[in-house]
């Protein structure tokens, strides 16, 4: 089944929206349904409402770099009209208006709310202001789609959530990972147990620059740099961890029950007040555990996220799987490399058992059969509008966003207080997915 | 420049020489097939690593007939 898939895919245009829309009909077609119980949010694509011929006006509210690149999918989407910006950075506006240069430019974006003809917005804007933009877009009846961290403490995300709830508008986060189809696909595998029991999940995300945007005068610093301070950001654990942990509680189908964390700035003297590396430890109730660490002084291992089973591992952002049984060498070749062992190492240790395990390179199986091309952001821009289009919030995705945000928040909060924090049951919500919903009722 | 003329009886040794080098491969295999309990399908499959050995046993056993030639011619000489 695999070998046909990948045979399919291989011929497929993936860069096709449409393309896009039956390649992951044609994945749940080929989990036989499984798929529907590890990412039920694409049933958005599944939806038998026909939004073809409709428009979604579109207001985007901070169309700054993140901003501009969710806008570059939308403004490709015929079903999206992109009808106002806003923005107080006029930079930013004048390269958002280059994509679009009929939009109606707002200052204040509780003006561009106020526009009873837009319907969704996309809020794309420093972390300490999303709350409050997207608790007033909700009010004032739109559906949204906030950037992650979705909010820079755990109470307002929780407050966040809830007003989705009682608003009963759509809510999207931004978490591309739920819509990248090599994600999609090898989630489908771990859970169908082809990696065997998944015993850990490792990953970080290292760079080796300082983080910092350019600033044309000195009073932006702290404006154009908010990632660096604490009043505007809480730094990696809310602008890289919201991804990655997010995967490995997917992988793992629950919630940790307990963290601890430590982070420093040991490299970035510059003035900037969030941490330039962290390690964080998610310990599961069942004693597994998820590592996610990040450096920004060292760039070698780069991103990643390692989903390790007993049969298997995975490597999704550089879209492969590797098993651990491979094939051994050809015997001939175990024997000749035996003989140079013994005729020019003195070493003792070297000998056949040995030989086995190291002498073949295991280079794995790309999940999708080629090398990944693009991530999952023009599958969830589209997803967004075919949901508030059709009203229809898609299960699971406001709540897959929300505890993300959760766990980086936690993770935050345990690195600072310098303790390991057990998972605060006051902001569970009804998710079955990772059984939180018996969480809601025990405390209830 | 001189012509070389390799004899056809010089062929015939050398391609002799060769499928004894060949043979001595395959019997390797087969040892090390047995040795390492690996499947019998690899005295096909690693048809390339025993020529390529057989070629490289050939090289050595020609370093070494050129020596004793060297030798030898060198000993009649005298």
């Amino acid at each position: 089944m695999l070998y046909s898939y990948a045979l399919w895919i291989c011929v497929m245009d993936i860069d096709d929206i449409q393309n896009r829309r039956f390649f992951l009909r044609n994945l749940g077609v080929l989990g036989g349904g499984i798929l529907a119980a590890t990412s039920p949010w694409l049933s958005i694509f599944a939806d038998v409402k026909d939004t073809s011929g409709e428009r979604l006006k579109l207001g985007v509210i901070g169309p700054g770099s993140r901003g501009r690149f969710l806008m570059k999918f939308l403004a490709k989407n015929k079903k999206v009209d992109i009808v106002a910006i806003a923005d107080i950075y006029q930079p930013s506006i004048d390269e958002a208006l280059e994509i679009v240069p009929t939009a109606k430019v707002y200052k204040d974006y509780r003006r561009l709310l106020a526009d009873k003809n837009i319907q969704a917005v996309l809020v794309a804007t420093p972390l300490n202001t999303h709350f409050q933009i997207v608790m007033d877009a909700m009010d004032a009846g739109k559906h949204v789609y906030c950037e992650k961290t979705i909010g820079y403490d755990m109470d307002q995300c929780k407050r966040m959530y809830d007003k989705h709830l009682s608003t009963g508008v759509v809510f999207f986060t931004g978490q591309q990972r739920l819509f990248d189809p090599r994600y999609i696909k090898v989630m489908q595998m771990v859970h169908d147990g082809v990696f065997g029991e998944i015993t850990k999940v490792r990953a970080w995300w290292n760079r080796n620059n300082d983080w910092r945007r350019e600033v044309p005068e000195p009073r932006l610093e702290k404006f154009i740099n908010w990632r660096l301070y604490k009043a505007s950001s809480k730094g990696l654990m809310t602008e890289l961890a919201c991804h990655q942990l997010q995967v490995g509680t997917w992988a793992l189908g629950k919630l940790p029950e307990k963290v601890m964390g430590h982070g420093s700035i040991n490299y970035w003297k510059d003035g900037r007040e969030v941490y330039d590396n962290i390690s964080t430890f998610y310990i599961f109730n069942d004693g597994r555990k998820m590592e996610w660490g990040s450096d920004i002084a060292n760039k070698f291992y780069g991103l990643e996220e390692q989903i390790l089973g007993s049969v298997g591992t995975v490597e999704p952002e550089r879209g492969k799987y590797f098993f651990e049984e491979i094939a051994p060498q050809p015997a001939f070749l175990q024997m000749i490399r035996e003989w140079q062992q013994d005729i020019f190492s003195d070493s003792m240790f070297a000998g056949t058992s040995w030989m086995a395990e190291t002498a073949k390179p295991n280079h794995g199986e790309y999940i999708l059969g080629k090398k990944p091309d693009a991530d999952g952001s023009s599958l969830l821009t589209e997803a967004f509008v075919e949901a508030a289009i059709t009203g229809r919030q898609p299960a699971g995705i406001a709540e897959e966003g929300y505890y993300a945000s959760i766990l980086c928040l936690w993770g935050h909060e345990a690195i600072c207080r310098g303790e390991a924090l057990d998972f605060p049951k006051e902001y569970c919500i009804d998710y079955d997915v990772y059984g939180t919903s018996e969480y809601k009722t025990d405390l209830a | 420049m001189k012509d070389i003329l390799i004899t056809r009886k010089r062929q015939i040794t050398e391609l002799k020489v060769w499928l004894a080098c060949l043979a001595l491969s395959v019997v390797l295999n087969i040892y090390a097939i047995i040795a390492y309990e690996a499947q019998w399908t690899e005295l096909f499959t690693s048809i390339g690593f025993m020529l390529t050995a057989s070629v490289v046993i050939y090289i050595i056993l020609l370093f070494f007939r050129i020596v004793w030639y060297g030798v030898r011619r060198l000993c009649k000489r005298r």
